[in-house]
This record gives structure tokens, sequence and C-alpha cells, in this order.
């Protein structure tokens, strides 16, 4: 019995009666909760984005508009952002051995070899400029170093060993770079979406904040979120994969299913054969447990047999009842806004 | 591990739009279990400056939220004890103090404001006398809506300890409150 089959009995049979509204609101309303909530929601910390300034470190020209909702919180926090990342990014490696080229136009990282040499391999010849790389340019690890890319003013990205980065664009407002082998671990306090990676199998557009990646020497991709979330996209797919969850994606069929790092090994091993092209989908269904709707709800966006969406809507229904609005006939239709309108209310608990 | 990936692991965390949104509720409603609302406002903002300051303490990241809710704990002690020292009322009465001033600006209207007002100050008192584990959990159920499945993740917390501390506590509360539910056999 999993963690949480354990917890329905706890709570439903032992303790108080049926008491599926007080757990998650289902199961019939019980009127005496419906009234606190109501009577002491009025105390509630009154919702909206985080404090202005709380947004470590905010990206040149955004959010200035956007007047602070807690004004000693920003001023506050601005002046520990400064400081902490400035303790973050420590002194400049004197080991670095980038090689030594063109200074040209346009916005450049700083790149630190915080382990063994780094090569950084210029585009195009041009004047010299030491521990910096743009756009187009190609920064190298071998199995003892290890490079930290200082990302304009939101982040920094860890270039692990064995590893090959190209930077394809270090613009103010967008930056993408490609990791062609090896891995990395970003880190990114921007607004979702300003920071991408590309490998051979996907594009991983960072929603914020600390993630990992890493490419084998077949274009594999393995995804692992530890805090925040990452969209896991090639065309027009894309794969939601939050923290605490691994997605992998293969160079031919592009992100497969997201599944927890702690997910059941019966189900990590159904959703591999799954994404291999097995006949695993009944093994998938049976060991995916009620914490699991993060790989149904993938799952029933991904399959595109009807009669199989089906009995994906079956098993996740029976976990999380589906919002207002949201049908069987919707879902297996792949009617996108009920989809998403699910995935809405299930990712509240993802 | 490096000494370097730990940092690239954890000072990342500062990412605090992810993390206020996120964790606000869960820390708001551990302080409102413990002092007045507009106390417990301004100390939840305390709790992420606070930890804004200690981020680099954190060794897991996968434990921030039992970490944000243990300064949020501390936060709120501090808050009790300078209260204390202070002579200050007990947080109940800073509540009708607060609630009434509420009241005159904004329910005028009717004088069944005052009366849900007066109700819900009972039910917040009521919850805060319950035990730490019931009280906290209920708060961010009761006043910050969360759902027990999203406290979980939030308080790090087993499912199956929030669920007890839950229905539990609820039950307490009914009593305390003199609710009539009928329990199940």
């Amino acid at each position: 019995m999993n963690e949480h089959d354990g917890d329905v009995d706890v709570g439903v049979d032992a303790t108080a009666g049926d008491d599926r509204y007080l757990w998650d609101r289902s199961g019939p309303a019980d009127p005496e909760v419906a009234r606190l909530e109501a009577l002491l929601g009025r105390y509630r910390l009154a919702s909206g984005p985080a404090p202005a300034g709380a947004r470590a470190p905010a990206r040149r020209g955004a959010r200035e508009a956007a007047a602070p909702r807690f004004p000693f919180l920003a001023a506050a926090a601005a002046v520990l952002v400064a400081a902490g990342l400035a303790a973050w990014l420590g002194p400049r490696a004197a080991t670095t051995t980038p090689e030594r080229r063109g200074a040209g136009p346009g916005p450049a990282y700083e790149v630190l070899a915080v382990a063994g040499d780094v090569r950084i391999r210029p585009a195009s010849a041009g004047p010299a400029s030491a521990d910096r790389a743009r756009a187009g340019d190609v920064i190298e690890t071998d199995a003892a170093s290890r490079a930290r890319v200082v990302v304009g003013d939101i982040g920094e990205v860890l270039v692990l060993e064995r590893s090959r980065v190209r930077l394809v664009d270090c613009g103010a407002e967008q930056h993408r770079m490609d990791l062609e082998r090896g891995a990395i671990r970003a880190s990114i306090f921007a607004e979702p979406r300003v920071f991408q990676v590309g490998t051979p199998a996907a594009i991983a557009v960072d929603l914020g904040c600390v993630y990992e990646l890493s490419v084998d020497a077949e274009g594999g991709t393995l995804l692992a979120v530890e805090l925040g979330r990452v969209s896991f996209e090639i065309g027009g797919r894309k794969v939601y994969v939050p923290s605490g969850a691994v997605c992998r994606a293969d160079p031919r069929r592009g992100p497969g299913l997201p599944v927890w790092t702690d997910a059941a090994p019966a189900l990590r091993a159904a959703v591999r054969d799954l994404e291999a092209g097995a006949a695993a989908l009944a093994a998938c269904l049976d060991a995916a447990t009620d914490r699991d709707t993060l790989t149904l709800w993938h799952l029933l966006d991904r399959l595109a047999v009807a009669a199989d969406r089906g009995r994906v809507f079956d098993r996740l229904s029976a976990i999380a009842s589906p919002p207002e609005g949201v049908t069987r006939d919707g879902c297996v239709r792949g009617d996108r806004a009920e989809l998403d309108a699910w995935k809405e209310r299930l990712a509240r608990d993802w | 591990m490096a000494r370097e990936a730990r940092e690239a692991r954890v000072r990342p965390m500062t990412s605090f739009g992810e993390l206020y949104e996120r964790y606000a509720p869960m820390v708001h409603g551990i302080l409102i279990a413990m002092v007045a609302p507009h106390e417990a406002q301004d100390l939840a903002q305390d709790v992420f400056v606070r930890a804004f300051e200690k981020i680099g303490t954190l060794a897991d990241p996968e434990r921030v939220g039992p970490w944000l809710a243990a300064i949020a704990r501390n936060a709120g002690r501090d808050a009790l004890r300078a209260a204390a020292a202070r002579g200050r009322p007990a947080p109940l009465q800073d509540d009708v103090a607060a609630d009434r001033g509420r009241t005159s600006a904004g329910e005028v209207a009717a004088g069944e404001a005052e009366d849900v007002a007066a109700e819900a100050r009972a039910a917040l008192a009521a919850l805060r006398s319950l035990p730490e584990a019931y009280r906290e959990t209920l708060a961010m159920r009761l006043v910050e809506g969360l759902a027990g499945p999203e406290i979980a993740r939030r308080t790090g917390l087993t499912p199956g300890s929030v669920r007890v501390n839950l229905t539990r506590g609820m039950k307490l509360l009914r009593e305390r409150l003199g609710l009539g539910r009928e329990e199940a056999p």
C-alpha cells in the first residue's frame, strides 16, 4: 500500500467519518467546514505576485513600472540580492584558460573556471578578450574541468565535466544556449521563458529556477528539476516538469513523460517501456499511485488512441475529480481547453 | 559533493518570486495560528527576508518548505515574546481591535457584519487554542484555503500526518466551538 492509500484509511475510517471535504474538498461538502472556511478566509494572506523586490534579481527594465506591494520588503530584498549575488559569484578564478579571442560586439557571458581548464572556442576571429563568451562561441570542459557561466543578470549555468555548450543568444531579453554533450546545472531567476537550453532531443524552457540537464552520446536528454519548473518542448509538444520530477527526451521522439524522482520503480519502468514503444499502458496505470497525477495527465495528453485516453481518464479521475467543465468526452477527444483546465487544477499539487 | 556544486545548488534558491508564490500561504498560515492577523502579514514578509539572509544555510533544496516553516515558527515565537515583554495584549485582543477597525471602515452597512466578525474572531481564537500541529495545519486549510495534499507538499509532512492533523484538529475545533456534527460510528 502506498503512503496515500494509507492516508485515506486514516482520514476516512479511523478518525472522523467522511472527511474528504476537509482533506481536499472532494466528497460532499461539510457545512461546518465550509462555514469556517468562509469565516476564517477573511484572514487569508492577500493573493498576488511576490513583492517586486523579492524577485531576485530583476531583469533590466522589467517590473520597474509596478509599484511594490511591500516597499520595506522590496528594499530589503534588493539589498540582499545585490549582496548575495556578489558573494555567490565570488572572485574570478585565476585558473581559467580560455583561448584569447576577439571582444566582438554584442552582449557576452562571463565564464569562470571552477575546476581545471575550460576552453572557449570563438565563433570567429577578432580582438582578444579573456573569460568571456558571446553568441556562437562554444564552451568546453574536459574530464577534470567545470565552468561557471554567468548568464547576464539572471543567474548562472554550471557546465559540468566533459561537456560542450554553444551559446546561441546572449541578449538582454532572451538567453539561449545549446547543450551539445555532457551536463549542465542551470540556476536562473528570470521571468518564465527568458532562458532556454536546446539539446538534440528537446528545448528546456526555464520557468524558474534550478534544474540539471544531461545529454548522452546518442543525444538522449535527461532533465531533473530541483526547484521551480521547466517546460520541456519540441515542436508543438510541451511537457511540464515541476520541482522533484525528471523527464527524458529522445532525439527522435522528443520529451517523454515526467515522473517524480521518488515514484515507484514499477511506474518508472513502465514509463520507460511505454516511451520505448512497448505496450505498457496497463502497467503504467497499475503502478501509478495517487501522487502520480503528473505522469497520468501527461499520458492522457500524449496518447493518440481514444480508447487508451479513456482508460487514462478513468484512472486519473479516480484519483482527482476533473474540475467543472472538464468531461471524459472532451479529454478523450483531446480538447485542449479541457485538458489544460484539468492540468491547471492538478498542478496546484505538483 | 564538491563545494562549488553544493553552492550552485543552494544559492539559486534566492528565486524569491517562486518561493514566495509557493510558500507564502504556508508561512502566513503558521503565523496566523500564533499572532494577530495584522502582525501575521508583517511577519510573513519578515520571514522571507530572513530566509533570504540565511539561504546559504539551506543544505537540501528539497527541504525548503520545512526550513521556511521553522523560520516562521521562530518569528512567531519571537513576536509573542516581544509582545509579552512589552506587556501588550494577547493576540486575540489585538484581533478584536483590528476587526473593529475593519468593521467600522468597510462593514458598517449591516449590523450583521459585526456578528460575522465576532464569529470569525471566536473561530480563530478556538483554532489558536489547539495544539500546535493541529492549529497550523487547520490554519493552512481553513484560513489559507490549501488542500491537504498541498499542505503536505509544502510543509514536508507526509500526507498521512497532515490528514490526521486535519481530522483530529477539526474534531477538537468542533468541540471547542460547540458545533454539532455527528461522528460516524
